[in-house]
């Protein structure tokens, strides 16, 4: 039922986009994100879904769009130069089989950030990919919730629709991202336009972002409680009366406590003692091999190249005797252990050439969401969606940097959809502010008020000018 | 159950969503809009014809 139920809803999906060829971008989004394939087992997997969903996504766009404001993005480019390096990689890998699995969705999520832009080019195409990513991702965001609501949460313990750690059907990579979904939950909230603001979708988002918190506690994924500390100070930038904010903070922190588990409460003490905790000393030492890995072989590995490695380290071996409780050191040899840091994965896997493209990537992205948001701050009308969304992209891309350095997570697909979105969104800005804009008397001009916006009021200097 | 609940909460308000976008009809009518991108004005090579044609001038 559940089979028929998923594979009549990605027809129905492919079949929509007959009407609005751009819903089939949207349609690869979902199957990407949720993987129907998956979670059916007769009709959904018997045709490759995703792979029609690609190929219709681009020919839609290459048959019906406007091309004529189609500009490539010097961050496309680095996307570009990091799937071409990671090509090269993959031909010197020592470990070809595992190199080319993971090359194989690696380039498909690259290619699909690279193209997604060029189809971004109105306001409610931008939102309709960020609906179609938190509702997609909010399927097991939900569940995830519900299932820790009724105490069916733990590490590694939790079922998700697939179990097999792909995408962010992994603990820590979902909890990652249901905390990154919070500014963006908020944002379609108020600024919405295809479901406009009102009071239950308020309660749905409500309910939504709840579940999202709750999703590291019921994963008890140690980055997830980093990643909400994370997101509490980024949203301390944007309240209005920070004093209430810190207060309700915290009172809702203290609320919260006594309705964690106990083994949720173990293991977050790991987080301080890491010297008591053999997964943090194996990252150490697989970190510093890395490092030494890089300095012979500064040009990287290829994918999976952790697999070469053989680490020696001191474990801590606990020992209950009655009331004592004693730790002492065990010398330990381990081979192929993970990267478990996005940093150290693409440091090792693409060399400098690729981590620097890579750095160079995720840092401009700070940097463009940051100029937006400042640039139209406080601006009202027709505009103020601009300096929210791009508000929400950065946390997002905040709380995923930091997620990022302890988990092998660099090439994240759901991640390069929101590269994809930023720079879908500073394309969208450009064009907006453009001289042929300005004449149709759309740019600058409040919808409201039918008045110039604040933006025109402050003359921009053309060096300060969006490029 | 859970699961069942999750996706079809969430799959029909996607389904409202993804019709509202195709249909572009009544109650739809800013979102299909806003599908359309405005038309430039000229073309890069009326804009380029038009500078050279300056350039030209008396």
């Amino acid at each position: 039922m559940l089979d028929l139920a998923l594979f009549t809803f990605v027809m129905a999906f492919l079949a929509l986009g007959f009407a609005r060829p751009f819903l089939w971008v949207l349609a690869y989004i979902y199957i990407d994100i949720l993987a129907p394939q998956k979670i059916g087992w007769t009709l959904t997997p018997m045709f490759s879904i995703s792979l029609i969903a690609f190929v219709a996504a681009f020919a839609g766009w290459l048959a019906t769009d406007p091309k004529r404001s189609v500009r490539v993005h010097y961050r496309q480019v680095l996307m570009l130069v990091l799937l071409g390096w990671a090509f090269v990689t993959l031909q010197w890998s020592p470990f070809p089989e595992a190199a080319a699995t993971k090359w194989d969705w690696v380039w498909r999520a690259l290619v699909f950030a690279i193209f997604l832009p060029f189809t971004l080019t109105t306001r409610n195409r931008i939102e309709a990919t960020v609906l179609t990513i938190v509702l997609t991702a909010g399927a097991i965001i939900i569940a995830t919730g519900l299932k820790t609501l009724g105490g069916g949460g733990g590490y590694e313990s939790l079922y998700f629709f697939v179990n097999d750690n792909s995408n962010i059907y992994e603990s820590s990579t979902l909890a990652t991202v249901a905390i990154g979904l919070i500014p963006l939950i908020v944002w379609l909230t108020r600024h919405g336009t295809i479901f406009r603001p009102s009071r239950l979708v308020s309660l749905f988002a409500a309910g939504l972002i709840f579940a999202c918190l709750l999703v590291p506690i019921g994963t008890e994924a140690r980055t997830g409680l980093i990643a909400i500390a994370v997101l509490g100070v980024l949203l301390l930038r944007e309240a209005k009366n920070r004093f209430a904010y810190l207060f309700a903070a915290v009172a809702l922190g203290l609320v919260a406590l006594p309705f964690l588990p106990a083994s949720y409460y173990e293991r977050m003490a790991t987080i301080t003692g890491y010297a008591g905790d053999s997964s943090a000393s194996t990252r150490l030492a697989v970190w510093s091999w890395t490092m030494d890995y890089v300095a012979e072989h500064p040009l990287g590995g290829g994918f999976d190249i952790y697999r070469a490695n053989s680490v020696t380290y001191d474990m801590p071996v606990r020992t209950v005797d009655g009331s004592t409780v004693t730790i002492q050191t065990e010398r330990v040899t381990d081979e192929a252990r993970a990267f478990h840091s996005s940093y150290f994965e693409l440091l090792g896997e693409q060399g400098w050439p690729g981590f620097l493209a890579w750095m160079a990537l995720q840092l401009s992205g700070l940097v463009q969401m940051e100029r937006l948001r400042r640039r139209y701050r406080g601006s009202g009308g027709g505009e103020s969606w601009i300096a929210p969304l791009a508000a929400a992209l950065q946390n997002a891309h905040i709380v995923y940097l930091v997620g990022a350095a302890f988990q092998g997570i660099g090439y994240q697909p759901v991640v390069f959809l929101f590269l994809g979105l930023q720079i879908g969104l500073w394309n969208w800005v450009r064009r907006y502010e453009s001289p042929q804009m300005r004449e149709t008397g759309e740019a600058g001009t409040s919808a409201r008020t039918g008045r110039r916006g604040p933006r025109s009021r402050r003359p921009v200097p053309a060096r300060a000018a969006i490029p | 159950m859970i699961d069942y609940f999750a996706l079809a909460l969430t799959h029909g308000l996607l389904l409202y969503a993804l019709i509202r976008l195709a249909r572009g009809g009544e109650a739809a009518d800013e979102v299909a809009a806003a599908f359309e991108e405005p038309e430039p004005t000229e073309t890069r090579r009326e804009a380029r014809a038009r500078r050279r044609l300056r350039g030209r001038g008396p």
